[in-house]
C-alpha cells in the first residue's frame, strides 16, 4: 500500500512541483517589499522548468502513461511561453501603472491552472477528472476578472464565471449518469461495464444521456458549439496574456477530458453500430468550425477574431476525434484520430500562443492594438515581431512547412481513412475560409502604411516568446519526427498500451481484470483501464 | 562534384541568398540588395546549365539527377528531387528568366529593396523546388510556398489596387490547393490500404490512382482540377489573373505569367495518375479550354490596359496549352510543354517591355501613347520581335509550339489515341487568329503611326516639361537581349528540345493510352465501363419514365413513332428522330465521344 502511494506520488511529481511553486509565488506576491514581489516571475519560471525536467526523468515517466508525460511536457513548455508573454501582466493589472502595486499573485493562478491541465491525463476517476477540470478553470475566472483594470474585464469575468459554473454543473450531472450506469466512479470499472455491454451493439440510454451531458458541458471548456457564445466577449474583455492563456489551458484540458471519457466507452464507433456519439461529434465539429470561421471573417477586433478562430480550431479537433483511435498499437498515422487530435492540440497551442505573444508585444503600454488598424504597417518598425506573427498566422492558415499544415494533414488523413470524407472536405473548405481573415492581419502588418505610431514596451519577454514559438512552428513543421513518435506513444494509450508497460500489466492483473470493484490504487486502476481499453479495442477490431 | 547534389545546391543557394539579401540594411535608392540578389540568382543558372550538360536526353522520360533523403518517415514523406526532360526544361526556363526579372527590378523598385529581393529569391526557391520535386508532398510544399512570396510581392510593391489583388490571388489559389491536398492525401491513403506502404512518392501515387475505379478517379480528378484549373487559370475561375497580373510590379508579374504552375500540375499529376477519369472527362474539359481560348481572346481585343491585354492573351494561350495536353497525343503533349516554355519566354519579354513603357510614360493605356517607334527604336524593335513570336510567325518559337498543339489536337481521336479531334482544333485555331489580330493591333497602335506622348510633369521645378524619355539603357538591353536570342534559337532549331521531350511525354501518356487501347477486354476498363453502363441505364430508365409519362409525351404521338418524316435521312438523323429523349441523349453522347450512336446504344444496354 505504501508502495502504491509512493508510486502514485512519483507520477504526480511535476504537478506537485507546480502547485508548490504556486504556493511560494502566492506568498511572495503578497510580500511587503517590492523586491520580493518582483521575484515571482523568476520563481515561476524556475518552478515550470523544474517540473518540465521532472516530467522528463525516467523515474516519473515509468509511473505515468505516455499520454500523461506528453501532456505534462506540453503544459510546461507552453506554460513557460505563456509566462514570458505575460511577463508584464503585474504592471498592466494596475490601472495606475505604478510599481508600488506590482501584483505577483497573477503567476500563482497561472501555475495552479497549469497543474490542473497537466494532471488531466493522470486521473483515473470521475471525481478526480472533475477536480482537475475545476483546478484548470477556477484560476482562469480570477485572472479574467482581475487581469485588467477596465469594466470590460469585469464583465468578461462575470460572464465567464457564471457560464463556467453552469457548464460544470452540466457535466457533473452527466458524470452522475455515468456513475448511475456503472456503479462506480473508477474509470476501470466504468470501462468494464461498457465492455460487457458491447455485445448489445448499442449503448444503453443512461450512458448516452450521461455522455451527451458531459460533451455538452465540456464543449464550454473547448469553446465549441453549442456553448461557444461566451468566447468572443471573454477573449476581447480579458487582458491579452489572459486571452492567450484561455486559448490554451481550458481547451487542452477539455479535449483531454473528452478523449478520456470517450475512451471509457471503448470508442464504440470505430466500427460499432451505435452512431449516436459519432453523429453528435460530427455535427458539433461541422457547426463549430463553420460558425467559428464565418464569424471570424466579420471581425475587425483582433482578439475577437482570435476568439472565433479558436472556436474554429476546436471544430477541427472534434473532426479528428470523430475518426476515433487507431485499432492497433503502434499503427500508422492514417487511422488515428486521437493522435491527430493530440498533434493538433500541440500545434494549435504553439501557434496561437506565438501569435498572442507577438500581439502583446505590439500592443504596448497603452494596451491598444485591439483593432486591426492599430497594427497596420507595423512590420517596418518591428520586423522581427511582425515576422513571428506572420509565421504563426501562416501556420494557423495551414501553409506547408509549418506545424499547422501537418496538423491539418493528420486530421484530413484520419477522416478520409475512416470513411468520413465529407467531414474531411468540410475541414479543407474551412481551412480556405480561415485563410481570408488570417491573411487580413498579415496584409495589415506588411502591406498597409502605418496608421498610428505604436508604443512598444521595453521588455523583450513577449518578443522572446513569440520568436521561440515561430521557431518551433517552423522547426516542428519541417522536422517533426521526434514529436510524432512522442504523440504516437501518447495516442497508443487509447489503442492499447505500449511496450513493456503492457506486458507487466498483463502479468499483474490476469486475475482481476474482470472484477468490477478494484482496489483504490490509482496506478493499478489505471493499468487495468489500459488493459480493458486494449481488449475492448481489439474486440471492436474484430 | 556529385551531380546528384545539383538540385539541392540550387535550392540551398537561393534560400541562403535570400536570407543574406534580407540582412542588407534598408536604405532608399540603394542598389546593393538588388545587385547581390542578381549575382545570387546566377548561381542556380550555372548549376542549371551544368545539369543540362549532364542530362541524358535519350532517357528523357526517366528521373535523373535524383537526390533522395528521408524526411518524415512516419508519413512516408521524403525529400526527393530529380528531373525528367519536362522538369529539366521548365527548371531551365526558371533559372534563365528569374535573374532577368531581378535585373529588371534593380532600376524599378523604389522602396524596401532588401525585402523585395528576399521575396523574389524565395519565389525562385519555390519554383525550382516545385519543378524538381518527385515526392508529391514536397511538390505540394513548394507549390503552396510560392503563394507567400507572391502575396507580398503584389501586396507591397503593386499598383493602386494591390491589396485587393494580393488577397484575391492568395485566396483563389489557396482554396484550390486545399482540394489538391485532400486528393493527394486520399491517394496516399489508398496506396497505404492497397499496397501496404505509406508513401507520397510520385510513383506510389500513380499506382494508387490507377488502381481506383472510375467514380473514385473522377472524384480525385475533380479535387486536383479545382486546384490546378484555378492556377492555370481556365475559363470560369480565371478572374484573379487579370487583376493580380495588372497590379503586380513587373518582375512579379513576369514570375506569375511565365511559369505555368497549374499546367505543370495537370501534366504531372492528373494525366498519368487518373487515366480513366481523364478519358471520361476530356471532352468536357476541352470545351472549357475552347471557351477559355475564344472568350479570353475576344476580351483581350477590347482591353485598353496593355497589361490586361497580355493577361487575357495569357489565359487564351493557356487554354490551348491545356487543350493540347488533353488531346493525349504525343504531338499534342509535346506542343503543350512547348507552349509552357515558349510562351513563357515571350510573355516575360512583353511584360518587361510594358514595364519599361510604364516607367517612361507613367501609363499603360493604349490610348495615351502612339508611334513610340520614333522615340524608342530599340524598344520598338524588341516589341515587334516578340509580338511576331507570339502570333506564331514561322521562324520564331511561338510557331512551332502552336503548330504542334493544334496538330496534336486535330489528329487526336484517331489512331493516335486521345478523344478530341478537328472539332476541337478548329475553334482553337480560330482563337489563335484572334490572338494575332489583337497583338498586331496593339503593336500598330502603340509603336506605329504619329508620335503621341503623354505630357509628364517634370520632377524638377525648373523645367515645366520633363525631358523626353531615353531609349533602352544598358541594363534593359541586358534584360531583353537574352530572351530574344532564346526565342530565335528555339524558333529556328527546336529539334533537340522536341526530341528530348518525346520520351517524357510518352511516359506521361502511357497509362492513358493503355486504358484506351485495352478497350473492353482490359480489366480496368471493363470495370469502368460496367460502372458507366450501369449509370447510363439507370439514367435512361429515369428519363424515359419521366418523359413517357402522360403529361410530357402524348400517347398518340408515341404510338405513331417519333416525328413525321421519320425513316429518312442519315442513320444518325434517323436515330435522333426515332428515339425518345433517352435516345436523344445517346446521340448527343455519341457525338460528344464521336462514336457511332449504335455502338453507344449497344453499350448502354
Amino acid at each position: 500500500m505504501a508502495d502504491d502511494v509512493k508510486t502514485s506520488l512519483l507520477g504526480l511529481l511535476p504537478e506537485i512541483i507546480l502547485l508548490c511553486t504556486a504556493a511560494v509565488v502566492l506568498l511572495l506576491g503578497l510580500a511587503r517589499r517590492d523586491v520580493l514581489r518582483r521575484l515571482t516571475q523568476w520563481t515561476a519560471v524556475i518552478g515550470i522548468i523544474v517540473a518540465f525536467v521532472a516530467a522528463y526523468s525516467n523515474d516519473v515517466q515509468s509511473h505515468t502513461t505516455a499520454l500523461g508525460t506528453f501532456l505534462t511536457l506540453l503544459t510546461c513548455g507552453i506554460g513557460l511561453l505563456l509566462l514570458f508573454s505575460a511577463w508584464e501582466m503585474p504592471f498592466a493589472m494596475d490601472p495606475a501603472h505604478t510599481d508600488r502595486h506590482y501584483r505577483g499573485e497573477f503567476f500563482a493562478m497561472l501555475l495552479c491552472s497549469l497543474a490542473g491541465v497537466s494532471m488531466m491525463a493522470k486521473v483515473n476517476n470521475l471525481i478526480w477528472l472533475f477536480l482537475a477540470l475545476e483546478l484548470v478553470s477556477i484560476p482562469t475566472y480570477i485572472v479574467v476578472a482581475t487581469g485588467r483594470g477596465q469594466s470590460e474585464a469585469q464583465e468578461a469575468g462575470i460572464k465567464y464565471f457564471f457560464l463556467g459554473a453552469l457548464s460544470a454543473a452540466i457535466y457533473l450531472f452527466g458524470f452522475s449518469y455515468l456513475y448511475g450506469f456503472s456503479g462506480s466512479t473508477q474509470f476501470s470499472a466504468i470501462t468494464a461495464v461498457f465492455q460487457s455491454d458491447i455485445s448489445r451493439h448499442q449503448l444503453p440510454w443512461m450512458a448516452i444521456i450521461g455522455l451527451l451531458l458531459v460533451l455538452l458541458g465540456i464543449s464550454y471548456k473547448i469553446a465549441a458549439v453549442p456553448l461557444h457564445f461566451y468566447a468572443a466577449d471573454v477573449y476581447q474583455g480579458a487582458a491579452t496574456p489572459v486571452t492567450a492563456f484561455l486559448s490554451f489551458a481550458p481547451k487542452v484540458a477539455g479535449f483531454v477530458a473528452i478523449i478520456l471519457l470517450l475512451g471509457l466507452t471503448g470508442w464504440h464507433f470505430s466500427s460499432g453500430p451505435d452512431v449516436t456519439i459519432p453523429a453528435l461529434l460530427s455535427v458539433m465539429a461541422v457547426l463549430t468550425m463553420t460558425i467559428g470561421n464565418v464569424l471570424a471573417l466579420l471581425q475587425r477586433n483582433i482578439k475577437r477574431m482570435f476568439a472565433f478562430s479558436s472556436i474554429a480550431h476546436s471544430g477541427y479537433i472534434l473532426a479528428a476525434l470523430v475518426a476515433g483511435p487507431s485499432l492497433v498499437v503502434g499503427g500508422g498515422w492514417a487511422h488515428d484520430g486521437v493522435a491527430a487530435a493530440l498533434f493538433y492540440l500541440a500545434a494549435y497551442s504553439l501557434m496561437t500562443v506565438g501569435a498572442f505573444a507577438a500581439l502583446i508585444y505590439m500592443q504596448g503600454k497603452a494596451d491598444g492594438a485591439e483593432d486591426i488598424d492599430d497594427i497596420a504597417g507595423i512590420s517596418s518598425e518591428h520586423p522581427l515581431t511582425a515576422a513571428c506573427m506572420a509565421i504563426c498566422l501562416l501556420s494557423l492558415i495551414g501553409m506547408p512547412g509549418t506545424i499547422g499544415f501537418l496538423g491539418k494533414l493528420f486530421i484530413v488523413q484520419a477522416d478520409l481513412s475512416t470513411g468520413h470524407w465529407i467531414l474531411a472536405i468540410l475541414v479543407v473548405v474551412n481551412a480556405a475560409i480561415a485563410a481570408a481573415y488570417y491573411l487580413r492581419i498579415i496584409a495589415a502588418m506588411y502591406v498597409r502604411e502605418p496608421w498610428t505610431p505604436s508604443h512598444v514596451r521595453t521588455t523583450l519577454a513577449p518578443r522572446f516568446a513569440a520568436a521561440l514559438c515561430a521557431a518551433m512552428v517552423i522547426g516542428f513543421g519541417l522536422a517533426p519526427s521526434r514529436l510524432l513518435s512522442d504523440i504516437r506513444h501518447a495516442a497508443d494509450f487509447m489503442a492499447g498500451s505500449s511496450g513493456t508497460v503492457r506486458l507487466t500489466v498483463l502479468k499483474k492483473d490476469t486475475a482481476g481484470s474482470t472484477a468490477r470493484l478494484l482496489p483504490p490504487s490509482p496506478v493499478l486502476g489505471r493499468n487495468l483501464a489500459v488493459v480493458a481499453l486494449r481488449m475492448s479495442a481489439r474486440s471492436i477490431g474484430r | 562534384m556529385n551531380s546528384n547534389l545539383l538540385i539541392p545546391l540550387m535550392l540551398l543557394a537561393t534560400m541562403v541568398g535570400a536570407l543574406l539579401v534580407l540582412a542588407v540594411p534598408r536604405r532608399d535608392n540603394d542598389r546593393t540588395a538588388g545587385t547581390m540578389a542578381f549575382f545570387v540568382s546566377l548561381l542556380p543558372l550555372a548549376l542549371g546549365v551544368l545539369m543540362a550538360a549532364h542530362f541524358n536526353y535519350q532517357d528523357g522520360g526517366q528521373w535523373q539527377e535524383v537526390f533522395t533523403a528521408a524526411w518524415i518517415p512516419q508519413l512516408g514523406i521524403r525529400f526527393s528531387v530529380g528531373v525528367d526532360s519536362i522538369s529539366l526544361w521548365l527548371t531551365l526556363l526558371t533559372v534563365v528568366v528569374t535573374p532577368l526579372c531581378i535585373l529588371d527590378g534593380i532600376g524599378k523598385i523604389r522602396h524596401r529593396h532588401n525585402e523585395f529581393y528576399f521575396w523574389m529569391l524565395l519565389m525562385y526557391f519555390g519554383l525550382i523546388g516545385m519543378f524538381c520535386a518527385t515526392d508529391v508532398m514536397l511538390f505540394y510544399l513548394f507549390f503552396e510556398f510560392t503563394l507567400i512570396p507572391m502575396f507580398f510581392l503584389i501586396g507591397i510593391w503593386g499598383g493602386t489596387e494591390r491589396r485587393r489583388a494580393a488577397g484575391k490571388f492568395f485566396l483563389y489559389a489557396f482554396t484550390g490547393s486545399v482540394f489538391v491536398l485532400a486528393s493527394l492525401i486520399y491517394l496516399a491513403w489508398v496506396h497505404d490500404a492497397k499496397f501496404g506502404t505509406v508513401s507520397f512518392s510520385l510513383n506510389a501515387l500513380y499506382q494508387a490512382g490507377q488502381s481506383l475505379s472510375l467514380t473514385q478517379q473522377c472524384l480525385v480528378f475533380a479535387g486536383l482540377l479545382i486546384g490546378f484549373a484555378i492556377k492555370v487559370p481556365l475559363f470560369p475561375v480565371h478572374t484573379w489573373l487579370p487583376l493580380a497580373l495588372t497590379e503586380s510590379p513587373t518582375p512579379a508579374a513576369v514570375m506569375m505569367a511565365t511559369f505555368k504552375l497549374g499546367a505543370y500540375g495537370l501534366i504531372r499529376f492528373a494525366l498519368p495518375m487518373l487515366p480513366l477519369a481523364v478519358q471520361r472527362l476530356t471532352p468536357l474539359l476541352a470545351v472549357l479550354c475552347i471557351i477559355s481560348i475564344l472568350y479570353a481572346a475576344l476580351v483581350s481585343w477590347v482591353q485598353k490596359d496593355m497589361k490586361k491585354l497580355i493577361a487575357y492573351s495569357l489565359v487564351s494561350h493557356l487554354g490551348l496549352c491545356v487543350l493540347a495536353m488533353l488531346a493525349l497525343t504525343t504531338t499534342g503533349l509535346t506542343g503543350s510543354v512547348m507552349i509552357m516554355i515558349n510562351q513563357g519566354l515571350t510573355v516575360a519579354a512583353l511584360l518587361l517591355i510594358i514595364g519599361m513603357i510604364q516607367e517612361r510614360y507613367g501609363t499603360r493605356n493604349l490610348k495615351d501613347v502612339s508611334g513610340l517607334f520614333l522615340r524608342l527604336p530599340a524598344l520598338g524593335f524588341f516589341v515587334g520581335f516578340f509580338v511576331i513570336a507570339t502570333v506564331a510567325v514561322p521562324g520564331l518559337n511561338g510557331f512551332i509550339s502552336e503548330l504542334l498543339s493544334l496538330l496534336g489536337t486535330y489528329v487526336s481521336g484517331g489512331s493516335h489515341g486521345g478523344e478530341l479531334g478537328p472539332a476541337y482544333a478548329i475553334p482553337a485555331a480560330l482563337g489563335m487568329i484572334v490572338g494575332a489580330l489583337y497583338m498586331l493591333y496593339w503593336l500598330g497602335k502603340v509603336f506605329f503611326g504619329p508620335l503621341e506622348e503623354p505630357v509628364r510633369e517634370s520632377a524638377a521645378a525648373s523645367a515645366p516639361v520633363a525631358a523626353p524619355p531615353q531609349d533602352l539603357n544598358f541594363r534593359e538591353w541586358l534584360v531583353l537581349a537574352p530572351l530574344a536570342v532564346l526565342v530565335l534559337i528555339l524558333g529556328i532549331y527546336p529539334n533537340p528540345l522536341l526530341r528530348s521531350l518525346e520520351p517524357a511525354v510518352n511516359e506521361i501518356r502511357a497509362p492513358d493510352v493503355a486504358v484506351e487501347m485495352s478497350g473492353p477486354s482490359g480489366h480496368r476498363s471493363e470495370m469502368a465501363l460496367a460502372a458507366h453502363h450501369e449509370l447510363l441505364v439507370r439514367n435512361r430508365a429515369k428519363i424515359n419514365s419521366c418523359f413517357t409519362a402522360q403529361k410530357f409525351w402524348p400517347p398518340a404521338r408515341r404510338e405513331r413513332g417519333a416525328y413525321p418524316g421519320s425513316g429518312s435521312g442519315t442513320s444518325e438523323q434517323r436515330s435522333w428522330r426515332s428515339k425518345g429523349p433517352a435516345g436523344k441523349c445517346e446521340v448527343i453522347f455519341a457525338r460528344l465521344l464521336k462514336r457511332s450512336p449504335q455502338v453507344v446504344a449497344a453499350s448502354m444496354r
